[in-house]
């Protein structure tokens, strides 16, 4: 007999799944929607985050310099792919921008998955003791309470940023129409690389999330690769809210699937779920 | 954000996300690789970015495996799954083979020949893993392979070699059905079978009066082999549930134990094993015993929570209490940066034993090879000699169990933990050859 309390906490659990994945549809959104950027590295960006945390915790620093650490050296990185990588894709226009993008992540994705091997083979967690919680029968862990708060935080402060600051509404104003904010002088160019490594950042901070509840290893990027791509699909290309609510919806349909069916058809559902939801809505992705 | 209509149509994005799902899938799956980013066939390296082979100029034409006083090195397989969800055993075992080759060959080679490893990456999976056998048969003139891990692949891996007639030693590969009534050319080396692995628990349960157990076992050979044994061995009923091998949340499985669980099996699931312990402890349940299947200790302190790692059991067939480990992991601490553990020294072991074999069979031959293995009693880094039922399952070995302590051992000052023994099983006898 399943409790009222168990299905609570199930729901906790699938926030906090949802909240990591609308994390990474957020950082894929963003980029594809500023610059028609397919990014197929954003879960190695995520990984590679997780990886620098645990190298940064070897030097025994504690979790929270070690993670703020990471996110900003994987957002440095990502800085330097801007300027070399995706300076090429951004020469083209239109589908073929798309198309070179996808080879030239693509290929990011293969060398770095190829290069975090070599350097970390095992599987890692993040020394995480955050002790549950009990409310009323229901057991929810102390790590998806974080993640959930964390998600929050960072979302809100995003969108904050592109509400409120002048850099925020110039990137607005570019997903709008490119060909209109630069007769207002606004640069593209310069504003595509701050929401670059704005998601690469957001896509770091994801890893972490996943890193609070599981193990995790090289191999985990392209899982999240192709999560953050639902979720995009979901939740609208260009639409930053539209993902965070894909993200959600999905993370709490995947955790439910998971405890009352199974592992496999969990993930069934969560690429059926995607399917329904755009034959109900093909909007979505226009 | 206000979304607008855009140049980019609907059915060109699904179009484009559906080719690169496709490339993905191809590029991705296809061509990971844990070594130089070649898919290992000039077996240039190991896993571990050290030098994982030597006599690497490949060969000249000239035919090297007979042992007819060719000066050409011998040449072994290493099929190791430098890729995919068992890239941690074959990190450590590679090197600790090659740390024998190289010994072997610092002491004279083999009947006057030195040893060579050509290194490829199976990617753990079976037919990657069939491939790269057969061309290190065809074009290598290997004399004997060794390194599965995953059970699929030491199974099809058994039948590579009854084809080649080429013996293969296994690092894991624990199913029952890696071996067979009638194979001659594969051996187990670092894991005894399920039936064995799971009695041997059992005696440990029954010693303890566990009444409460639970057990999440991986949907593969070797999850179902330790499900089956499990329901044959345990005299109580065991709460068992079944997660796919690529399961990185065992949540779903975990709330669902009895409130007073005992002892949890994870021993069936070998990749999950960190997060199924630390998820266990982290819902509030608090067993005496978290057994694990035989997975490469250097993965487990740093994925295992403090409280997690005070009843995790980790069980091996090397003997890390003994003399000859503790020399060996002081030579290996010398020129390495990791440390010497219980599957280094699967490999180690391999790698002499296969030098003994070709040195007891007077000649580099894979048939010979196998026989003198067959006929084998190895005194090594196990709690026991290494010795071989014809069928080539290990006879009278035991198994220890062991906590892992965050404390540097004794053999090397740098090393991140120490091995705490628990308990040793009484000598396991093969399993029988129809089971």
């Amino acid at each position: 007999m399943v409790t009222v309390g168990t299905l609570f906490a199930v729901a906790v659990q699938g926030l906090a799944f949802g909240t990591a994945l609308a994390l990474l549809g957020v950082a894929i959104t963003l980029v594809f929607g500023l610059g028609e950027v397919l990014n197929l590295a954003i879960g190695a960006f995520a990984v590679l985050s997780f990886l620098l945390t645990t190298v940064f915790l070897d030097q025994q620093v504690g979790l929270l310099v070690a993670a703020p650490a990471a996110v900003i050296v994987v957002s440095g990185f990502g800085l330097a792919v801007d300027r070399t990588l995706l300076s090429l894709v951004y020469r083209s226009e239109g589908e073929e921008r798309i198309l070179l993008g996808i080879f030239v992540t693509l290929g990011l994705t293969i060398f770095l998955e190829g290069a975090l091997t070599q350097l970390f083979p095992s599987t890692y967690q993040l020394p995480f003791n955050v002790p549950t919680v009990t409310v009323g029968g229901a057991t929810i862990l102390g790590s998806s309470l974080v993640i959930i708060g964390i998600g929050a935080v960072v979302l809100s402060i995003l969108f904050l940023f592109l509400q409120r600051t002048y850099v925020g509404k110039a990137t607005r104003t570019v997903f709008q129409d490119e060909r209109g904010a630069r007769l207002v002088g606004v640069n593209p160019r310069r504003l595509r690389t701050i929401i670059f490594v704005l998601s690469v950042a957001v896509a770091g901070i994801a890893g972490l999330m996943f890193g609070l509840s599981a193990t995790v290893s090289v191999s985990s990027s392209f899982e999240w690769t192709v999560f953050a791509l639902i979720v995009s699909i979901v939740g609208g290309v260009r639409s930053l809210t539209g993902a965070i609510g894909a993200g959600l919806f999905l993370g709490v349909v995947h955790q439910f699937a998971n405890f009352f069916i199974g592992s496999y058809l969990a993930t069934v559902i969560l690429f059926g779920a995607a399917i329904v939801v755009l034959l109900a809505n093909p909007e979505v992705i226009v | 954000m206000v979304d607008k209509p855009t140049q980019i149509e609907r059915r060109a994005y699904l179009r484009t996300v559906g080719t690169t799902g496709g490339l993905a899938l191809a590029g991705l799956a296809g061509c990971l690789t844990g070594d130089s980013g070649s898919d290992g066939s000039d077996g240039s390296d190991g896993s571990d970015g050290e030098d994982g082979s030597a006599g690497t100029d490949g060969t000249d034409g000239t035919d090297s495996s007979d042992g007819s006083g060719s000066s050409e090195p011998i040449k072994i397989g290493s099929l190791q799954p430098q890729s995919g969800s068992f890239a941690p055993w074959a990190a450590v075992h590679q090197p600790g083979l090659q740390m024998a080759i190289d010994e072997v060959n610092e002491n004279g080679g083999v009947l006057g020949r030195e040893l060579a490893l050509e290194v490829g990456d199976t990617k753990s999976d079976p037919a990657e893993a069939d491939s790269i056998f057969r061309r290190f048969a065809e074009q290598e003139d290997v004399v004997a392979t060794t390194g599965a891990v995953s059970s699929d692949v030491g199974i099809r891996l058994g039948q590579t070699a009854q084809d080649l007639e080429i013996p293969h030693y296994l690092h894991m590969a624990g199913s029952n059905k890696a071996i067979g009534p009638n194979t001659q050319y594969i051996f187990r080396v670092g894991l005894v079978p399920a039936m064995r692995f799971v009695e041997a628990q059992t005696a440990i349960a029954e010693a303890q009066g566990y009444n409460s157990i639970s057990a999440i076992i991986a949907d593969y050979a070797w999850g179902r082999s330790v499900e089956r044994s499990i329901e044959e061995n345990f005299s109580v009923d065991v709460d068992i549930h079944v997660a796919p091998i690529g399961a990185s949340d065992f949540s779903s499985y975990v709330r669902k134990f009895p409130d007073d669980v005992e002892m949890v099996i994870a021993s069936g699931h070998p990749p999950g094993t960190p997060t199924i312990a630390n998820q266990t402890f982290e819902f509030g349940y608090s067993p005496d015993a978290v057994t694990g299947p035989s997975i490469p200790p250097q993965v487990i302190p740093k994925a295992l929570s403090d409280e997690a790692i005070q009843s995790f059991v980790h069980s091996h067939n090397s003997n890390p209490y003994g003399q000859a480990f503790q020399d060996a992991g002081e030579r290996f601490a010398e020129n390495h940066d990791s440390m010497f553990n219980t599957h280094t020294a699967y490999g180690y072991v391999t790698g002499k034993l296969i030098a003994q074999a070709i040195e007891n069979a007077g000649e580099a031959d894979p048939t010979a090879i196998a026989e003198a293995t067959r006929n084998i009693e190895f005194d090594t880094l196990f709690a026991s000699p290494i010795q071989y039922s014809p069928n080539g399952e290990l006879k009278d070995i035991s198994l220890l169990y062991s906590y892992l302590r965050r404390e540097a051992p004794s053999y090397d000052p740098d090393g991140g933990y120490r091995f705490e023994k628990v308990a040793q099983s009484d000598p396991l006898p093969p399993l029988p050859a129809d089971q």
